[in-house]
């Protein structure tokens, strides 16, 4: 019972904690994000087991992170409210080719970002080719180029 | 329903979106906090967690923390007047909380060890000469939640205090 208490205590925690701290928190932007994630796993990995190193307590944990996660999806199928509550929605942040200042700074994005994911996966060398850009859900910017 | 912004179709609600940066704001702010007490010692371990029960120079006084954790090793500092020679030292613990956690370690180590229906008694050789004493007893709570804790020696009330075990 303790484990699954465990398991449901910290899985709450770190969604609280994530959605808290934004789309971009963990998107991987520099080498240190990775770093991170791994910290903070290191640390978790303490709060999930406790100091009982059996077998079938590592099962129970992911038994039940796994029961929260199929529960959360079927959940918000069936209330979709619930969906943005716990994943964000999409922001737009270049609206035809201009960014929108405003959003950027709250979302902790800069122009440089946006350069970047479009460097990365379209190739394009200025702003001017970027018809939309959108802060994803997971924290990644996607490009729709301009066409030409 | 298909949601468009401009020529994308994307489910871009920004009403939903203000709601969240103000949500995340607060949430910033309940995050500070609770960094700056776990850093005084709310969660056990600082300055705001060091607690004192009766005052130095009584026949009975206890140094220790007023929050600590399951599983994390917590002290408690008895410190007594040890009376004549030939008395027995002891110290008493009720079992209530004797029952709530494991003991580590005690310094000096007890020659014996009582343990009663409503309280432990831990019984000390006898020192060389009547004065000061401190025993310091090690332990790791094992159940969470408030704690009520009286501790006596040989010749003393009741001393009581309380202690808060986090999960």
């Amino acid at each position: 019972m303790d484990s699954v208490l465990r398991a449901l205590v910290v899985y709450l925690f770190l969604l609280t904690v994530f959605r808290i701290a934004g789309k971009r928190s963990l998107a991987q932007i520099t080498t240190f994000d990775f770093v991170l994630i791994l910290i903070i796993g290191e640390a978790t990995q303490q709060a999930l087991l406790g100091d009982d190193f059996s077998i079938i307590n590592a099962f129970v944990v992911i038994g039940t992170l796994m029961f929260l996660e199929l529960g959360f999806s079927l959940l918000k199928k069936w209330w979709p409210a619930l969906d943005p509550l716990m994943d964000s929605v999409p922001l737009v942040i270049v609206d035809n080719g201009r960014l929108v200042e405003q959003r950027l700074q709250r979302e902790r994005v800069d122009v440089h970002d946006v350069l970047a994911a479009a460097r990365e996966r379209h190739g394009l060398e200025r702003l001017d080719q970027i018809k939309y850009a959108v802060l994803e859900r997971s924290g990644g910017i996607s490009i729709v180029p301009k066409e030409r | 329903m298909k949601k468009r912004v401009g020529d994308l179709e994307l489910d871009e609600d920004i009403r939903f979106q203000r709601r969240e940066w103000s949500v995340q704001q607060v949430g910033w702010w309940v995050l500070s906090v609770f960094v700056l007490a776990a850093f005084l010692g709310v969660f056990g371990g600082g300055p705001l967690s060091r607690a004192r029960a009766g005052e130095p120079g009584e026949a009975l006084w206890i140094e220790y923390e007023r929050f600590a954790r399951v599983g994390a090793a917590t002290r408690i500092s008895v410190h007594f007047l040890a009376g004549s020679e030939n008395k027995p030292r002891e110290v008493r613990l009720n079992r209530e909380y004797f029952d709530a956690l494991r003991l580590q370690g005690i310094v000096p180590e007890p020659a014996q060890v009582v343990v009663g229906q409503d309280a432990v008694t831990f019984r000390f050789a006898a020192g060389n000469a009547p004065g000061a004493e401190t025993v310091v007893f090690d332990v790791e709570p094992t159940s969470p939640g408030p704690h009520r804790i009286r501790i006596r020696t040989g010749g003393t009330r009741d001393l009581a205090f309380s202690q808060l075990v986090y999960f």
